[in-house]
């Protein structure tokens, strides 16, 4: 009866299956392969290396490096918890006064770069600065050895600036978590008869855990790709380390050996990170979301929970601000005449090459593999997509050692062949920074692409073909215009990365090339961080956009509602 | 017109094959289904033809062109190969109105096709809400759209997955006869894939009833219904009595008659199946049916029809029997009445026990 089995063995079925070789398919691999090449080359170069600094690495710096690297990251992480779970919770599940606005202004730090508010705190704090000047006025003091006041270029005060601007990446996600959860949960520990703390470190808090440890582990690849606020710190951290051994100690190799450490640990924390989301599908049990009921507080309760949330806002965003615009209003003149308008352009127009080429190379990868369906392909994506989280400085040794590798090889290549010496025609251009831009934010633009992507059903694609519409045309008149939305906000985020990265525009910037982000670094070094006001300010002003958007967004993200972002006329 | 012939398909996901070595052919300007549970290939046998599945093992044709073989390393996209495809979730573009949704597949150059589109919307009455989104139209308007922006191409064959399960049961029944009109209207070749009989048969010139990866028996309407090859191609519309026996004498004994069995082996074990529709009861009013009679357990009135529950208990050597009977109108006698069953033998078969 049962008719014989088809023969459909695995080389047939290879060669079938590429009978249609599309060019999505082959682009989205040969971009995949081009973007991580930057990460292989940092692990080929620490294991090919000869001349071995390693050893001595290990016995002088190296501990210092690991152990501060790790309390840095540890308090951050610890700190950044504690300030964005608190506040999530506060405005989603409670009811006070402000509530509201609070929900949105929590996230405007996260427009300040670290090394910005560092700068602005040390101005503030330091011993000639207006706090220690007030003291001294106020009791009478005369020098340092009468009072004890925290020293602000530490370790510790690292630690604060970073939480003050990090935190709301663990807010923004436990928030989400907090929104997502059925309000059944929340109940149904009531009815048990625990009541609202019990209820948060019981139910909330552990179901909110995988949002919570990715917020928490985005929070410590940002610190551990800082190098503006550690290097003015003083603090010496694995970023420091890789910037110090390669351009003082002249080690290529050395820094590539510290790179890779850096790099199984980022690994790790991606590993973690990626094990969260996947266990996060499976957490929500019934289906049933009413608007959350919220705590109403009473009038001291309602200050307490309002204050929790000012200071945040106030430290991390107010207070910095004002002192920049003071500085930019008084030193307007100086700053203006300076090459603010030249390093502005240069800012916008890295950024902005930046966004366009991240958007258009994320849409292509996210695209490919959505239609080829391929298994290698969306590992290679994946792979591809690790860059936002490696470090400025790692990245850079990735990008420009093939960068000029290929120079040398165009070189002499042109000089063999036509007798005409190219020399160096991308390492240290314009292009260099460029690749390395899109290399460390290509994640921001297929993540976003692929979140879009995927909330437009595959029997689209499907209705579009069997209509006589190539993938090409499919995406232009189908997909295209569904994620109009998606796509801006992607180049919206890079662009404003692009705005505030420091460390791999530092390493690989041509020759008196200034951005905003350098010049205020350079004008921090120098002590002259009065006239970096006005160049900080606009990186800021930049940042918000993305807070807007974002904010924009998150009031509507509970489930069964669509996002404002995909809703089209 | 054209026609739609598979040959020897077989396809798998995963290493896991969900359809063997599959030949049919749609003809030319019929209506041909493709009718079994969900999980029996049928969609994948759809996706295959339409070019949206890439074909792993054998042929397809459609007319003279040969658009995917694997013998020959041919295996056109969808795009290449002028199929009209409705699906389940009718996936209209939301971002486009309904007329932008259905002209979406005509080329540029065939304005008689445009023209064709302005008049069929204006006949399906959706010309009001030409410049209407999907999400502002009911399920039937979205689902005509969808049948619209089909054609609209002209395709030489079209294929509807499942197309009206997403409305709802009144709506169904008087959308499937305006479908069916427009259909032999045009008089384009149909493949049509659903999982309920009665939509299959009233759909289709040409029904192939699937299980389990292959096609089990491809036939008429009728003669799925009433020469089924199998038990479970008679299963397909709704439970039936299923009564065991043994075949002597090319008949199978039952506690309510003999079964022709000259088909089956003798002596070995076989079943009849008996539609509930193929019984029909009759009051005894006291007459005498022996010292074992049937009698009603159970009568439910369901609408247009009575289901009635009849039976009798094991005395003996005989091993009682429990049947299921649909009796047209209403029919709701007493529990325990005696009554006599009758068997319709258009609506009994007898098939080797599984």
């Amino acid at each position: 009866m049962t008719p014989a089995v088809p023969v459909m063995n695995q080389s047939t079925r290879w060669r079938l299956a590429r009978l249609r070789i599309d060019v999505w398919w082959l682009g989205a691999i040969v971009i995949a392969a081009l973007v991580a090449i930057p990460l292989l080359t940092v692990i080929l170069l620490a294991l090919a290396s000869n001349d071995d600094i390693w050893p001595h690495l290990a016995s002088t710096v190296l501990p210092h490096y690991i152990k501060t690297t790790l309390v840095l990251s540890g308090s951050v992480g610890f700190g950044t918890f504690v300030i964005g779970t608190g506040t999530a919770w506060l405005v989603t599940l409670c009811r006070f006064p402000g509530r509201r606005v609070f929900e949105c202004a929590l996230l405007l730090p996260m427009a300040v770069p670290a090394y910005i508010i560092a700068y602005v705190y040390t101005d503030v704090l330091e011993y000639a600065g207006p706090v220690q000047g007030l003291l001294r006025e106020a009791f009478g003091w005369t020098s340092s050895r009468d009072y004890w006041f925290p020293e602000i270029r530490s370790l510790g005060g690292a630690v604060s600036m970073m939480t003050l601007v990090l935190y709301p990446y663990v807010y923004l996600l436990a928030r989400a978590a907090f929104l997502e959860q059925s309000v059944c949960v929340l109940e149904v520990s009531r009815t048990l008869g625990r009541g609202p703390w019990r209820s948060f470190f019981t139910v909330a808090l552990p179901l909110a855990r995988p949002a919570i440890v990715i917020g928490t582990s985005l929070v410590i690849m940002e610190t551990l790709n800082d190098f503006g606020t550690v290097d003015f710190f003083a603090v010496n951290t694995f970023t420091v380390g890789i910037y110090d051994v390669w351009l003082n100690m002249n080690s290529l190799s050395g820094a590539a050996q510290l790179a890779s450490v850096l790099l199984l640990f980022v690994l790790g924390l991606v590993a973690l990170e990626r094990a969260n989301r996947r266990s996060q599908r499976f957490h929500h049990t019934t289906s049933k979301y009413r608007p959350l009921p919220g705590y109403r507080l009473g009038a001291w309760h309602a200050m307490g929970a309002a204050s929790a949330c000012l200071v945040p806002i106030l430290l991390g965003f107010a207070v910095p601000c004002g002192v920049l615009l003071k500085h930019a209003i008084v030193h307007f003149d100086e700053a203006s005449a300076g090459e603010y308008l030249a390093h502005t352009f240069n800012s916008l127009t890295l950024s902005f090459l930046a966004a366009a080429v991240t958007v258009v190379l994320g849409l292509f990868l996210a695209y490919g593999s959505r239609i080829s369906g391929d298994r290698l392909l969306g590992g290679l994506v994946r792979f591809a997509a690790v860059g936002y989280a490696i470090p400025g400085a790692v990245l850079a040794v990735g990008v420009l050692h093939p960068l000029g590798r290929f120079d040398n090889f165009l070189d002499s290549l042109m000089r063999g062949t036509f007798g005409i010496s190219t020399g160096l025609l991308l390492s240290g251009t314009i292009i260099a920074i460029t690749v390395g831009y899109v290399v460390r934010f290509l994640a921001l633009s297929v993540g976003t692409v692929e979140a879009s992507l995927a909330k437009i059903t595959p029997s689209m694609d499907d209705a579009a073909r069997t209509l006589g519409i190539g993938p090409g045309a499919t995406l232009r008149r189908v997909h295209l215009p569904i994620m109009r939305a998606s796509i801006l906000t992607a180049g919206v985020l890079v662009f404003v990365d692009g705005m505030k990265e420091l460390p791999m525009t530092l390493i690989m910037r041509p020759f008196n090339f200034e951005t905003l982000a350098t010049n205020v670094y350079q004008l921090a070094s120098r002590e002259l961080l009065e006239q970096s006001g006005l160049g900080s300010l606009t990186i800021v002003a930049a940042g918000i956009l993305p807070v807007l958007v974002i904010s924009l967004v998150i009031g509507r993200s509970r489930p069964g509602q669509e996002g404002a972002l995909e809703v089209d006329p | 017109m054209t026609m739609l012939r598979l040959e020897d398909v077989s396809h798998g996901f995963h290493g896991v094959p969900v359809v063997w070595d599959v030949s049919f052919t749609a003809r030319s300007a019929e209506v041909t289904c493709l009718l079994g549970p969900s999980g029996c290939g049928k969609t994948t046998l759809l996706r295959i033809a339409a070019g949206l599945e890439r074909l792993q093992q054998g042929r397809v044709t459609l007319g003279d062109r040969v658009v995917a073989d694997t013998g020959a390393g041919i295996d056109l996209p969808a795009e290449q190969r002028s199929v009209g495809m409705m699906f389940q979730d009718y996936a209209l573009f939301p971002h486009l109105t309904l007329y932008e949704n259905v002209v979406f597949g005509i080329p540029a150059r065939r304005s008689d096709r445009r023209e064709w589109a302005r008049r069929a919307l204006d006949q399906t009455g959706l010309a009001g809400l030409a410049q209407s989104y999907p999400h502002m139209l009911s399920g039937g308007q979205q689902q005509r759209a969808a049948l619209l922006r089909a054609m609209a191409p002209e395709p030489r064959v079209l294929l509807l997955d499942e197309p009206f399960s997403g409305l709802d049961i009144t709506l169904r029944l008087q959308v499937r006869e305006e479908f069916l009109a427009f259909l032999k209207q045009t008089g384009v070749t149909t493949l049509l894939v659903t999982h309920d009989p009665e939509e299959g048969m009233f759909m289709s010139d040409h029904v192939l009833v699937m299980g389990g990866g292959r096609v089990l028996q491809a036939a008429t309407p009728a003669d799925v219904y009433f020469k089924p090859v199998n038990d479970y191609v008679a299963e397909l519309f709704g439970p039936v009595n299923r009564i065991p026996g043994t075949v002597r004498a090319g008949a199978v004994e039952t506690p309510i008659g003999c079964f022709n069995a000259a088909h089956l082996t003798e002596g070995t074990p076989a079943q009849v199946l008996i539609r509930p529709e193929g019984i029909t009861l009759t009051l005894t009013h006291g007459d005498s049916t022996g010292e074992n009679p049937v009698t009603v357990l159970s009568a439910r009135l369901v609408g247009r029809s009575t289901f009635v529950r009849v039976g009798c208990r094991a005395t003996g050597t005989n091993r009682g029997i429990d049947l299921r009977a649909r009796m047209p109108g209403v029919f709701l006698p007493e529990l325990g009445s005696a009554v006599l069953v009758d068997v319709n033998l258009s609506h009994a078969f007898v098939f080797p026990s599984r």
